[in-house]
């Protein structure tokens, strides 16, 4: 590099020059200005066509998906404008300046170094982000097996997303993310393209050894490239909003269809009731019932006067599976789920396919002896710092038979006995994407986290703003039980400070405002939202009779996560055709 | 009584309910593609299910269809009035019912 630069000092009448490919060229001074005038004005035409393009895309994008720009979008679409401009103008001046030969007049950085590592910065999170989007594609083409995609969508919803969309680049921890895309590259045995950033550290360098040891007139020239460099930079700036405006109207646009929208009906209740009852019937008609509707009463009891189940959580830990299949009842869909899918045997044992209604689904066989309580393998050992385990038996959830057996198939399907001690803890949505299969989409609104400190935390779902703030709201206002099921659960309090300790120790706690109280870390069903009154309505497992309605603030500071699924009825109807022909 | 009868049944048998969401079908698929933006071609009316479309019990003169959003999961009923022995519908209105 050195001897390069100490050649060009002995031609005679010639620059030196940077480019892209080889550091050093040699250039007569008339070819360096006319050279640098075409790049320049190359570089207001197309940063204008971009930016252009960009705004037209974002704003027919929305229009598309019917998705209001929000403030932030709207912001930084006013600012890529304002940036359009001034970028003009300061290129305009530049080329003046240059063309006048008034290159003394330009504004020069004193700090060259923090503004190459911001380049360099740029650079990596360019890559970066390119890397991701790439990793989606190979996502999307690649046929992963559920564990792998389980744990990339984890990955990304969890990490990538959470620090790369919803950040500015100077909030982004680089290596942080890079190790996660590494990670997933890794799983699905891809090669994650490392490299870029290394030539641009040697650029870096270069362009510092070529200062250092310039003369004069070599000085100009190089501030003449520093200048486009900056050009180069205001350009990328550009097209990194677009990446990040376009991920984050994907990320919404893409939540928001998959969860549906409310609407208010226009039909009279009576006809949509029969309406369901012909539905029921067309199922019927195509044989896939396995429960008679005077069966489902008995086993199930009668939707009658809005009482969904008389269901109790005992003295097991699963108030995540007991709220689930609360959450289920309260569906209309129910009814339909368990009769076509649940079968009691003359012998007294049952039958039921997971997922319901599913094809391939796997027929779980539940004696009777299943459905009693079953002696705990660890009565009286410790539990804990200072507690013991004082239940002699393991109680199934008190209710109508059918609900204790769908409890028991869950934990045999996943334990592969019925083991209750192992049920104990969990999340409601395992339990319904679990019965539910590819005919139950998930879609979960989490405020729980680790802190930086590696602490499990659960603010509560209040603490959400932004895109995940409008999802929550959208989530309340469009919530409903025609097509969503739900659990939810309560804060989780360590104990830390004085008031944990104490709630923990008396089971149950009270947010400012609300006149209820609430078991901590606990999960319960949510069965209403009345979105013009703006109340939730939630069942504590404990007793599912006992309706709970509370207002939208009361719930955001009660709960701190929405465990929730949508029904595919596309899903369902097609596995019942498909069942039908393979009987056929 | 007799000729009560008899216009009956020349009633069920010139309102056909299948034969008249035949007939309208691009119409009842229309009211349901119009409110919900779904495109026509994602929609199918259960023309083959005998309970799949119907007359209301509850309401006089109504026919109702189910409707299957092939792509989007949901149910529709879609409802209309029958005008002129099935000769025109009137009033389509249309729901998710699931």
């Amino acid at each position: 590099m050195n001897e390069k630069i100490n050649k060009t000092e002995n031609v005679d009448k010639t620059e030196s020059v940077l480019s892209p490919d080889s550091l050093v060229v040699q250039k007569t001074s008339e070819q360096v200005r006319q050279d640098a005038l075409s790049e320049s004005e190359e570089m207001i035409a197309s940063l204008d066509q971009d930016s252009k393009i960009m705004i037209n895309d974002i704003e027919n994008r929305s229009k598309i998906s019917n998705l209001p720009i929000n403030e932030e979008d709207k912001a930084a679409l006013s600012q890529s404008d304002d940036d359009v401009t001034i970028a003009k103008n300061k290129l305009i001046t530049e080329i003046e300046a240059a063309t006048n030969g008034n290159e003394n007049n330009l504004e020069i950085n004193d700090n060259h170094n923090n503004e190459e590592a911001e380049s360099l910065q740029q650079e990596r999170y360019n890559n970066l982000i390119g890397r991701v989007l790439s990793l989606y594609n190979l996502i999307e083409t690649n046929e992963l097996d559920s564990e792998s995609y389980t744990e990339i969508e984890n990955l990304i919803t969890k990490e990538v997303d959470s620090n790369i969309v919803w950040k500015n680049i100077d909030e982004i921890d680089l290596d942080v993310v890079e190790k996660l895309v590494d990670t997933v590259f890794d799983i699905i045995n891809e090669p994650s393209q490392p490299g870029q950033i290394k030539e641009d550290n040697n650029k870096v360098i270069n362009i510092d050894t070529v200062e250092s040891e310039a003369t004069n007139e070599r000085e100009s020239i190089i501030t003449r490239i520093r200048m486009l460099e900056k050009r180069k930079k205001i350009i990328k700036e550009l097209k990194v909003t677009d990446i990040q405006l376009e991920l984050r109207i994907e990320y919404l646009k893409n939540k928001i269809a998959d969860f549906g929208e409310r609407r208010e009906k226009e039909i009279d209740v009576p006809l949509i009731t029969e309406a369901r009852e012909h539905l029921s019937q067309v199922l019927d008609d195509r044989g896939l019932m396995t429960m008679s509707k005077t069966e489902y009463e008995e086993f199930f009891g009668s939707t009658d006067f809005g009482i969904h189940s008389d269901l109790k959580q005992q003295n097991v830990g699963d108030c995540y599976a007991v709220a689930a299949i609360h959450a289920m009842r309260c569906s209309p869909n129910f009814e339909l789920l368990v009769r076509t899918s649940m079968k009691k045997n003359k012998d007294g044992t049952w039958d039921v396919k997971i997922p319901l209604l599913d094809k391939n689904g796997q027929t779980v066989n539940i004696t009777p002896e299943e459905l009693l309580p079953q002696r705990n393998e660890k009565f009286l050992q410790k539990k804990g710092k200072y507690s013991v385990d004082l239940r002699p038996k393991l109680r199934p959830a008190a209710g109508k038979e059918g609900f204790l057996v769908l409890e028991a198939a869950y934990i045999k399907l996943k334990f592969g006995e019925v083991d209750r001690l192992a049920a104990e803890g969990g999340q409601g949505e395992e339990f319904l994407k679990q019965l539910g299969g590819d005919s139950f989409k998930t879609y979960n609104i989490i405020s729980s986290r680790f802190n930086n400190e590696g602490e499990f935390e659960t603010p509560g779902l209040k603490t959400l703003s932004g895109e995940d703030g409008y999802l929550l709201d959208y989530f309340l206002e469009n919530f409903d039980p025609e097509t969503h099921m739900a659990t939810v659960n309560t804060k989780f309090f360590n104990e830390k400070n004085v008031v944990a300790s104490i709630i923990k120790k008396l089971g149950f706690y009270r947010e400012d405002g609300s006149s209820n109280f609430f078991v901590p870390g606990h999960a319960y069903s949510l069965s209403c939202v009345d979105k013009i009154n703006k109340t939730v309505t939630v069942n504590n497992p404990w007793n599912t009779t006992k309706k709970i309605e509370i207002p939208f603030d009361i719930f955001k500071n009660t709960f701190s996560d929405i465990r929730a699924i949508r029904i595919d009825n596309t899903k369902l109807l097609n596995s019942a055709s498909e069942i039908l022909s393979q009987a056929a | 009584m007799n000729n009560n009868i008899i216009n009956m049944k020349s009633f069920e048998q010139v309102v056909d309910p299948h034969s008249i969401a035949r007939s309208f079908n691009r119409d009842l698929i229309g009211a349901i593609s119009d409110k919900f933006n779904v495109d026509p071609d994602d929609l199918s009316l259960m023309l083959d299910d005998l309970s799949g479309v119907y007359l209301s019990a509850e309401k006089n003169d109504t026919l109702c269809c189910l409707a299957n959003g092939k792509k989007n999961g949901h149910i529709y009923l879609v409802t209309a009035t029958i005008q002129k022995n099935g000769q025109e519908l009137a009033d389509l209105k249309s729901d998710i019912i699931s």
